[in-house]
C-alpha cells in the first residue's frame, strides 16, 4: 500500500513536471549577417539583414532582412521589472517558414501580436500543408482560429488546391441493376 | 523637440565625463590613461540614467577616447534597462559615437544579442552590429498557420 502511494505520489510530481516544462517559453533564435537596434521609446526596435535564420519551436524561418517591435510590458510580479513583448514582426525578402508540417513561402511575412493576424504576401504567397495548397497575393491566418483567407490580385485569382478526395462507390453512375430496372420501366 | 534636445545633452554630458575623466588620469599617468573608471549620467530629475565602466581608458587627439572592457549600462527607473558589454571601443567625444572591431554582448528585456564589429550612435540611440549576429529571444512563435 505504501509504496502503491509512493508510486502514486511520482506519477504526480512527473506529470507535474513535464506540465510545467511545456508551460516553460522555449526561446526564439535568430541569426543574420548585421543588425541594428534602436532604443524608441517604450522599447526596442531590432533590424537583422543578410541571410536572417529564425530558430523557434518548431519554426524555421528565412528571409533576407528580419524586423522585430519589442516593446516593455510591466511584470505582474512583486519585482516589477519590465519585461519585453515582441508586438510585431515583418520578414522581408525570400521568406520561406517551416512550421509543424506546413510550408510558407512569400516575399513578405508580418504577424501582429494584439490582432494575432499572420499575413503572408507574394507574387504569388504560397502555402502547403496536408490539407492542400493555397496560392494567392495574399494569405492572412487568424492565429487560434484555424481560419484561412485567401486574397487574390488583378489578373491573379486565387487557387486552392486540395488532396486527392477518397473514391465514392457509384457516384454518378448508375448501376446496372437500376439501369435495368429503369428500362424494364420503359413503355 | 525638447526629448530630443535632452537626449543631445544627456549624450554631449556623457562623452565630456568620458573625456574628461581620461583626460585628468592620462595627465596623472601618461602611459596608461585612466584606471577602472566609472561614470555616471543623470537624468534631469536627478535619478541616474546611464552608467559607463572601464578597466582602462586613454585620451587620444581631438577627443578620441579608447576604452577596454567597456559595460555600459542604461537605466528605466531604477531597473536596469540595457547591458551592453565589449572588451575594446573607440569613442568619439566630439562626434557623439564610439566604435569597436570586438565582440559585443548587448542584454534588454527579454533578449540578448551578440556579434562581432558594431557601432553606437549616440544621438540615434542605435547600436549597429557588423558580422556573426546571434539574437535569442524568450518568446515562442508558434502557431503561425493555425
Amino acid at each position: 500500500m505504501r509504496l502503491f502511494i509512493l508510486h502514486l505520489t511520482f506519477i504526480h510530481c512527473s506529470v507535474n513536471l513535464s506540465v510545467a516544462e511545456e508551460d516553460a517559453t522555449r526561446p526564439t533564435t535568430i541569426e543574420s549577417n548585421t543588425a541594428e537596434l534602436v532604443t524608441i521609446k517604450g522599447g526596442h526596435r531590432f533590424y537583422f539583414s543578410g541571410d536572417v535564420v529564425v530558430v523557434g519551436t518548431e519554426l524555421l524561418l528565412k528571409c533576407d532582412e528580419l524586423e522585430i517591435l519589442s516593446t516593455r510590458e510591466s511584470n505582474s510580479s512583486k519585482s516589477g521589472t519590465k519585461i519585453g513583448k515582441i508586438s510585431l514582426m515583418v520578414a522581408r525578402g525570400k521568406v520561406s517558414i517551416k512550421q509543424k508540417g506546413s510550408l510558407g513561402r512569400g516575399d513578405k511575412a508580418t504577424m501582429q501580436a494584439d490582432t494575432g493576424l499572420f499575413i503572408l504576401v507574394g507574387s504569388p504567397a504560397v502555402l502547403v500543408d496536408e490539407r492542400g495548397k493555397l496560392e494567392g497575393n495574399e494569405i492572412v491566418f487568424e492565429r487560434g482560429k484555424g481560419r484561412a483567407e485567401l486574397r487574390g490580385g488583378a489578373g491573379n485569382r486565387p487557387r486552392v488546391e486540395l488532396p486527392e478526395l477518397p473514391v465514392l462507390p457509384n457516384f454518378g453512375r448508375r448501376s446496372k441493376k437500376n439501369l435495368s430496372s429503369q428500362e424494364k420501366r420503359k413503355p | 523637440m525638447s526629448r530630443i534636445r535632452n537626449r543631445l545633452l544627456r549624450t554631449t554630458l556623457l562623452f565630456v565625463a568620458i573625456g574628461s575623466v581620461a583626460w585628468t588620469n592620462v595627465e596623472k599617468a601618461p602611459s596608461e590613461g585612466a584606471i577602472n573608471i566609472a561614470v555616471p549620467g543623470f537624468g534631469e530629475d536627478g535619478l541616474r540614467i546611464w552608467e559607463m565602466r572601464a578597466s582602462r581608458a586613454i585620451t587620444l587627439t581631438d577627443g578620441i577616447v579608447d576604452v577596454n572592457d567597456l559595460l555600459l549600462t542604461t537605466f528605466s527607473g531604477p531597473k536596469v534597462e540595457t547591458v551592453l558589454k565589449s572588451p575594446n571601443a573607440r569613442f568619439r567625444t566630439e562626434d557623439g559615437n564610439a566604435t569597436s572591431d570586438s565582440l559585443l554582448l548587448v542584454s534588454g528585456p527579454g533578449y540578448e544579442i551578440s556579434g562581432k564589429g558594431w557601432e553606437w550612435d549616440a544621438n540615434r540611440s542605435r547600436v549597429k552590429i557588423n558580422a556573426n549576429v546571434k539574437a535569442v529571444f524568450n518568446e515562442e512563435f508558434d502557431h503561425l498557420f493555425k
